[in-house]
This record gives structure tokens, C-alpha cells and sequence, in this order.
């Protein structure tokens, strides 16, 4: 199944639960309007691409750690820890690559679609050691931040005004 | 100096050939018992060289009687094989970075060429296949290169924080990244790098250093060794280096990162035979880790290398 086709899947999931109220199918971030298709944002994932070394996942809501699987799917709120001379990489749907170094602790703080606009809205959390974030450039309203306990950095989508 | 398809095929001729394939005697005869395939395989290491044996003695097909004498191929066919490898290698290239969405015709061109130089390789033409090698290294390198050019460029940024709470974001490519600690927000563009201190706001942005030229080992080199000797050309204002080795040329698969202040390093490896690409880094004296130089490629052969030595310097001496 292609990517976009996962996607249109997850959003008519989420429309079909957004009245449920009983947490089934995507998350709704709590502050996408679900009421409204124009603006309707679901939660995506991400795709552990490699994974060489001790590397671990620890799940949403969960106190316990996993080794990682090559393939496997994380999602907002899951953690990645790396040892020592160990490495990872997640890849983003539309193709953008985040490679962790080794001796690191990230997670993955947001990870939203904007049905309509396909504006992708990204947040990973540093909490130690070093990630390196390759991107394909943003679509208009599109975000990439990457946090520590002390900075932030951002990429947004830029209009270029012609006079 | 052009480092191109020819000087690597020597280097290839010099290391990677078995040592059985340089010795091999102009002619033979085949033993009783024996199929052409297993004389090939014995006498030059491919079963594949039966169809190219029969070539060069005006076979048809089938075997001939045992004790037939048969004229085997010279040197010259380790030098087309080579090239053969080189330009397959340099299509692989291509493919990795992405020729097949964005430079489709010269990569069609190139697999072309590549396959010619293998259909001349089986009728025992060596020179074709050679020449037809160096055509499809060429278009390869092109396909690659417009690739390079025509696909969107990626933003490129690298953030880390120490266990003293110091986070140093790096902007290596692309877009401008805003970055904000405390109340205070500023700008890094490409090429520039930012320490923010716990507690503190963001110094102002500082130049990255560039990347470290590497000088060994060379693109394509084969390895057959287990001591892999790494040398770059030193940066100024580097404080160290880091030297990355991954199974793909996009660095997306690393398998050991190694840091040294010299420049050179001789890593023991223990890696399995296969293909791999490195890739330098410049590091200043804030840690602040610059871009990385373009992937080179190299093959571990250690297991299968049968002892021969294959390392050379660009300019075709040994180190």
C-alpha cells in the first residue's frame, strides 16, 4: 500500500471515530478541528529504516524498552534510545530522513498531516545526544522542530513575496 | 588528474584479481571428467568464462573432448573485467542517488553500454568490453551528476545537546533554521552553527569548517585486508575529525563513527566483506561538527582476498 493511500485510509478512519469519543483509530491532536474536513489534521508515523547496535523503543504510555525492529512503525510519544557505537534512522513519509547518533534519547513529539493542504507538521524532542534531519523542502504551513531541554529549532515553510 | 575508469581498473588488476586468474597459462587442455564451466571456474575463478573459452577457440557450444588444447584468455581480460566492475558500480551510484527519477536517459544509456560491455566480454572481445565499460562509467557519472543537480535540494541540520545541558544545532544545507532559547530567537543559515549554553541565550552563529578531502581509501578501492588505513587532507582550525562508515552512499545505514585528531586513521575492522562508503567531517574547537565530504566508495574483501594487498594513493604509489 503506497503512502498517500494509507493516508486517505487513516483520514477516513478518523473521520469515522471523530464522533466515537472512545479513542479508536488516529489520534486527533487536540487542537485539529475535527468537526471540519478542510482542516482536519491526523497523527502519522514513522518508519524505522536502519538500525545498527543496541537500539531500543520505548512505546507511548509505557515504561518498558524494546529492542528496536528494523521497519517498525513509531509513532508521537514513542521514545528511541541508542548505546553506544549504535545508530538509527527513521524516515518520513514524504521521504525526509532523521539519523540518530549514537548514545541518544529522541522523541518523537508531534507528527501531524493537514488532510487538505498535505502540510506536514513535525516535533522531535532531543533529550541527549545527536540527530541530523534531512528534509525535502515544506509545503506551505509546514514545521520541522527539533527540541533540547534548552533550544529549539525550527524550519518553516517561507512565502516568498514578489513586489 | 583524472582518477577515472582506467587507473581504477588497474588498481583492481593489481589487488582484487585472484591470484590464480594472473597466473593462468595461455593455454590448456581440459582434463577428462572436467565441463568447460569447471575448468573456467578453476582457471579463472567464473563459470560465467566457459561461454568466453569457447568464444576464443571458435566453439559453438557443448565441450570439446577431454585433452583438446584450448586457448585461454590473457591478462587483458582482467582489465576489461575491471572496468566491467568499475562502470557497475558507478551505475549502482547513479541509482542511489536518485538518476532513475531525475536523469532516466542517461542512466538507461548507461545500462546499455553496461550491458554491451558484458555481451562483448562473453565473445572473448575484451577491447569492446573495456570500451564499452569506460562509455557506461562515463554516462553513469553524468546520470549521477544531473541527478545531483535536478532533484529537490534537502534541507540539511544536525542538533545535539551534551550531558551539560550545551545544545549546538548545525545548519549543514538549505533552508535558514530559526533558533530560539529563553526569549531570545535568531537566525542560522547554511553553513553556520550555533552553541546555546544551559540557561543562557544563543551566541552569535559561527562559520562551519569544511569538509576534510579524503585521500584514502581511493573511490572503487578493494580491500582485502583487515586493517583499513583512512587518510584526508588536514582542515585548518580543525580540532578533530570524524570519519563515518555506512553500507549506503546516502549515509543512511552507518555501521561504525569513529573521531581522531590526526590525519589518518588505521581502523581494525571488523566488518563483513561488502561495500561500504565513508564519509569526514571537520569538527572545531567549540564541537561544532561541519558538513560531510561526498560518500567514496570501497569493498571489504578480506575473506575471499586471498592475501593480496590492494591498497594504493591516488597518484598510484603505495601508502
Amino acid at each position: 500500500m503506497g503512502a498517500r493511500t494509507m493516508l486517505y485510509g487513516l483520514a477516513f478512519l478518523s473521520a469515522l471515530c471523530a464522533g466515537c469519543g472512545s479513542g479508536c483509530g488516529p489520534k486527533a491532536p487536540s487542537d485539529a478541528s475535527s468537526g471540519d474536513a478542510e482542516f482536519e489534521e491526523i497523527q502519522v508515523s514513522a518508519r524505522l529504516i536502519a538500525a545498527q547496535g543496541r537500539v531500543t523503543v520505548r512505546r507511548a504510555r509505557s515504561e518498558e524498552w524494546h529492542p528496536a525492529i528494523t521497519g517498525m512503525a513509531l509513532q508521537v510519544d514513542d521514545s528511541l534510545r541508542t548505546q553506544r557505537d549504535a545508530f538509527a534512522t527513521l524516515e518520513f513519509e514524504e521521504g525526509g530522513t532523521l539519523r540518530v547518533g549514537p548514545e541518544s534519547l529522541v522523541r518523537i513529539t508531534d507528527l501531524r498531516l493537514e488532510v487538505r493542504s498535505q502540510a506536514r507538521r513535525s516535533t522531535f524532542t532531543v533529550e541527549e545526544g545527536r540527530v541530523e534531519a534531512e528534509l525535502l523542502p515544506l509545503k506551505p504551513a509546514g514545521e520541522f522542530r527539533i527540541r533540547t531541554p534548552t533550544a529549539e529549532a525550527s524550519l518553516n515553510h517561507r512565502e516568498v513575496a514578489f513586489q | 588528474m583524472r582518477f577515472g575508469p582506467v587507473m581504477l581498473s588497474g588498481l583492481l588488476v593489481l589487488g582484487a584479481a585472484p591470484a590464480r586468474a594472473q597466473t593462468a597459462p595461455g593455454s590448456t587442455t581440459l582434463p577428462a571428467g572436467q565441463t568447460l564451466e569447471d575448468l573456467a571456474e578453476r582457471l579463472l575463478g567464473d563459470r560465467e568464462a566457459a561461454e568466453e573459452i569457447r568464444a576464443l577457440n571458435r566453439m559453438d557450444g557443448g565441450d570439446p573432448a577431454p585433452g583438446t588444447a584450448l586457448r585461454l584468455p590473457g591478462t587483458e581480460r582482467q582489465a576489461a573485467l575491471s572496468a566491467w566492475r568499475v562502470a557497475s558500480q558507478a551505475v549502482q551510484q547513479a541509482v542511489d542517488d536518485g538518476a532513475e527519477e531525475f536523469a532516466r536517459e542517461r542512466l538507461d544509456r548507461a545500462r546499455e553500454a553496461l550491458a554491451a560491455s558484458r555481451s562483448a566480454r562473453l565473445r572473448a572481445d575484451y577491447a569492446a568490453c573495456q570500451r564499452q565499460a569506460d562509455e557506461a562509467w562515463a554516462l553513469a557519472r553524468q546520470a549521477r551528476q544531473e541527478s545531483l543537480e535536478r532533484r529537490p535540494r534537502k534541507s540539511l541540520l544536525a542538533v545535539s545537546v551534551d550531558a551539560a545541558g550545551t545544545t549546538r544545532v548545525e545548519v549543514h544545507r538549505g533552508e535558514e533554521v530559526k533558533v530560539t532559547a529563553g526569549k531570545k530567537s535568531l537566525a542560522v543559515g547554511p553553513g553556520q552553527a550555533v552553541k546555546i549554553e544551559a540557561g543562557k541565550e544563543p551566541e552569535p552563529p559561527r562559520a562551519l569548517l569544511p569538509f576534510p578531502q579524503p585521500v584514502l581509501p581511493p573511490e572503487g578501492a578493494v580491500l582485502v585486508t583487515p586493517t583499513v588505513h583512512f587518510r584526508w587532507q588536514p582542515v585548518e582550525g580543525a580540532a578533530r575529525y570524524v570519519l563515518l562508515i555506512a553500507r549506503d552512499s546516502a549515509g543512511l545505514k552507518p555501521v561504525r563513527q569513529l573521531s581522531c585528531e590526526a590525519v589518518f586513521y588505521l581502523f581494525p575492522s571488523t566488518l563483513p566483506d561488502g561495500t561500504y562508503y565513508f564519509f569526514l567531517r571537520s569538527v572545531d574547537g567549540q564541537g561544532m561538527v561541519g558538513p560531510a565530504s561526498p560518500a567514496r566508495r570501497f569493498q571489504l574483501q578480506v575473506k575471499s582476498g586471498e592475501g593480496v594487498r590492494v591498497e594504493s594513493a591516488p597518484d598510484g604509489k603505495g601508502i
